[in-house]
Parts: C-alpha cells; sequence; structure tokens
C-alpha cells in the first residue's frame, strides 16, 4: 500500500519536473526548437517502458496542468492530451508493444497528429481564430518531437537492457 | 469482450474529465491547484536568470555593451517620440495628455514567470493578478513606455500578456509619418507583427515609428509599439500594409509594468 502511494508519489513528481523542463525549452530555446513538446516524450517512453494505463492518467494530470499555464478555456489541453493518449495506449496494445525504436517513434508521431487534431477541433469550437500558419508550427512540433523521442529512445536502448528489442 | 472494456475505460476517463472541468470551473479545486502552482511558479523563478546569462555570454562574444545600448536606444526612442508629440500638440491639449497620463493611470511592476505553454499565442506568464488591481485588457509596457502586449488572462496571483506578435493580438496604432496614419498592429503566430489598414494615399516609409493611437479601449496614445521595416504597397488593394520591427525584443523579456487605471 505505502510502497504504491509513493509510486504514485514519484509519478507525480515526475510529470511536474518534465513539465517544469517543457517551459523552460519554449521560453529559452530559439524558434523552431521551442515546439519540442517533452511532456509527450517523457509519456511515451514510460509506456514503452512499463505499457500500464497509468500513463494515460499522468497525461490528465500533464493536461489539467498545461491547462493552468494557458489562457485558453480550462479543459482543452486535459481533452486533448488525454484522449490522445488512451488512443495511443490501445494502438500501443494492438500494434506496438514489441517496443522496437520504430514502433516509438511511430506512437510519438501518432500522439502528437492525434492530439493536435482533438486541441484544434477544441478551440475551433471555444472560437479562437486560427490561421493556416498554425499548421507550421504543428510540423515542427511532430519533426522536432518524433526525432528527440527517436534520439532518447536510441541512447536509452543503449544504456539499459529493459529498454531492448523482444524478439 | 475487448471493445466493452474499452468503452467503458473510455467513458470513465470521459467522466473524470468532465468532473474536474465542472469543478475548476466553479474553483472547487483551488485547493488541490493552488500548491502545484506555487511549486511551479516557483521552479519557474530562475527562468529569467538563465535567460540573463545565455544572452550575456552571447554578448560577451559579440559586443560587450550589448544589453546597456539596447536599453538606451528603448529609452531614447520614448523620448524622441515624446518630443515629437510634444511639438505637435497645443498646450491645452498638452496639459490633457498630462492629466491623461500622470493622473488617470498608473503602473504595476511585475517579473515574468514563463512564456504559456500554447502555440497557438505568444503569451506570458506574469507574477501579478487581480489582488494587485490588474484587470482585462490592460496595456503592458517596458522601457517606460515601449508596449508588448494587453492582458488576457487575469487570476488572484498571476495574470497571462498577450504579446503584440500573437495572433490573436490587434492594437489601434498611428504611424509618425506626416499625415499620421492610423492603422490596426497585428500579430501572426509569433513570426512578426505587420500593420493591417493603412490608407493607401498615405505616405510610408521605412524607419517610421508607430505608436498606440489610443483608440483602442485600455491603451492611451503615445506607447511606442515599434518601426516600419518594409512597406507593403498594391496598386489594386484599398490598404497597404507595412512590416514592423517591434521597438523591444520580444523573446527577452523580464520585467514588464501594466498600466492600470488610477483608483480614485
Amino acid at each position: 500500500m505505502i510502497k504504491s502511494v509513493l509510486k504514485t508519489l514519484f509519478y507525480i513528481f515526475l510529470i511536474v519536473t518534465v513539465f517544469v523542463l517543457n517551459l523552460y525549452f519554449s521560453y529559452l530555446l530559439p524558434y523552431p526548437f521551442e515546439n519540442i513538446n517533452l511532456v509527450i516524450i517523457f509519456l511515451i517512453i514510460m509506456l514503452s517502458f512499463y505499457g500500464t494505463g497509468s500513463v494515460v492518467w499522468l497525461a490528465f494530470l500533464a493536461g489539467i496542468l498545461m491547462d493552468l499555464y494557458s489562457e485558453l478555456s480550462f479543459g482543452v489541453f486535459t481533452i486533448s492530451l488525454t484522449i490522445s493518449f488512451l488512443l495511443v495506449y490501445w494502438l500501443y496494445y494492438e500494434f506496438f508493444a514489441n517496443k522496437s525504436i520504430w514502433a516509438l517513434a511511430t506512437m510519438t508521431l501518432l500522439e502528437v497528429v492525434i492530439f493536435r487534431i482533438f486541441y484544434t477541433i477544441l478551440i475551433i469550437f471555444s472560437n479562437t481564430k486560427i490561421k493556416a500558419t498554425l499548421f507550421v508550427y504543428y510540423g515542427w512540433e511532430i519533426l522536432l518531437t518524433t526525432s528527440l523521442s527517436f534520439l532518447l529512445y536510441f541512447i536509452l536502448e543503449k544504456t539499459f537492457t529493459k529498454f531492448r528489442l523482444i524478439k | 469482450m475487448v471493445n466493452k472494456s474499452k468503452t467503458k475505460t473510455f467513458f470513465t476517463i470521459f467522466f473524470v474529465i468532465i468532473f474536474v472541468i465542472f469543478f475548476n470551473h466553479f474553483h472547487l479545486l483551488n485547493f488541490i491547484e493552488k500548491p502545484f502552482i506555487a511549486v511551479i511558479d516557483w521552479s519557474l523563478k530562475p527562468v529569467n536568470n538563465v535567460k540573463t546569462y545565455f544572452k550575456k555570454s552571447k554578448q560577451v562574444l559579440t559586443e560587450e555593451d550589448k544589453n546597456t545600448l539596447e536599453q538606451l536606444r528603448q529609452q531614447n526612442q520614448v523620448a524622441l517620440t515624446n518630443i515629437k508629440l510634444l511639438n505637435e500638440e497645443n498646450d491645452e491639449l498638452k496639459k490633457e495628455l498630462n492629466f491623461f497620463l500622470e493622473n488617470d493611470y498608473e503602473h504595476i511592476g511585475a517579473i515574468v514567470l514563463s512564456r504559456t505553454i500554447n502555440p497557438l499565442g505568444t503569451t506570458l506568464m506574469i507574477d501579478k493578478g487581480s489582488k494587485n488591481g490588474i484587470s482585462l485588457d490592460n496595456p503592458v509596457v517596458v522601457g517606460g513606455g515601449i508596449l508588448i502586449g494587453r492582458i488576457t488572462k487575469v487570476e488572484d496571483d498571476r495574470s497571462v500578456v498577450r504579446l503584440i506578435n500573437d495572433n490573436s493580438s490587434a492594437i489601434g496604432a498611428t504611424i509618425m509619418n506626416g499625415e499620421r496614419s492610423i492603422g490596426l498592429v497585428e500579430g501572426g503566430y509569433g513570426l512578426g507583427v505587420r500593420m493591417n489598414y493603412i490608407p493607401q494615399n498615405e505616405i510610408v516609409a521605412p524607419g517610421d515609428t508607430i505608436i498606440s493611437s489610443g483608440l483602442t479601449v485600455g491603451i492611451p496614445r503615445g506607447l511606442i509599439i515599434g518601426n516600419i521595416e518594409v512597406v507593403d504597397k498594391q496598386p489594386h488593394e484599398p490598404f497597404q500594409q507595412a512590416v514592423i520591427t517591434p521597438a523591444a525584443d520580444l523573446g527577452y523579456i523580464n520585467l514588464v509594468a501594466v498600466i492600470i487605471p488610477k483608483k480614485s
């Protein structure tokens, strides 16, 4: 029981730390690198590592934190991030459970795409004006987030045996 | 069976989200949110120091006193524009303008906590909120009179500033040319700032200074926005456009001042 509570608290601490790092990235890095989404990278790697549904609840918490630091209506990030991770979690079990680096890259790409689709629909519903240049940002986010997750997983795979391919 | 389980999971998560949004709307989750916000705000305090460190390191390599010179340039620009404005106004208008600026408004200093996480907007989070008298649409300035944006969201202890290069930003502006042309300064996802709806027949040139026109509610006249970089004039269009270089470096803002109406 205590172990489970401590584990949960540790995960909450981790997601808050990654969220703060993400804010640092978006503030300090120049365009287009400010679009790297560390929260998604962290959660996708967690999903590949543990393969449990708790990642969806961590995504839910991350979504709430994002909503607290956004000027958009509360719920836009919570809904987009949680639902997109739920869908990716299901895809993981159906297609990507082999822990390969290509599966991880594909999951990251799908996650960012699904997340941004939900996000765009929600902001359109909340009467926010969008322009075509927003999709340039999405493009950079998809490219850089997928590339970084690929790179990080490659390093982790070389470092820790648990990440290695199940053959 | 699997599909039934998936449906159940989906609806469980969906109802939890609805529950959280509903309770947040009525501020019933403040007791959980506040500790998280306090910890994250505290963690974000060094962000400006980190940015300053990197900026200074860069300057040592290029130009030692660039930062000071930039501040002096901004102050000089403010002073020059004020002189220009003062020369063209008659004494009575000057008195009224002084009364307007000196008596109807006051400044609240604030520290920038971070950029907000929304890629759609170019916004900053500052450490002052409604408890300090800040309200929606208050203008935000640096360097004593350079407009960088407006307040777009207010909470008790913090606020969100929508920068002038944000996609949703639109501010009435005047060009300091012969005709004192008016138009609308609009941003575009942080990629640049443009002035639109400038009458086609008026003479606009690169280098002209742009100030707030006073026609946007809550924003006093005379706050510097930037200088014209390029003029885009098409003969078949009723209006001309101009690309603006903002007077302040919008990617490097540590301290700001929020202009609020003076309490009577």
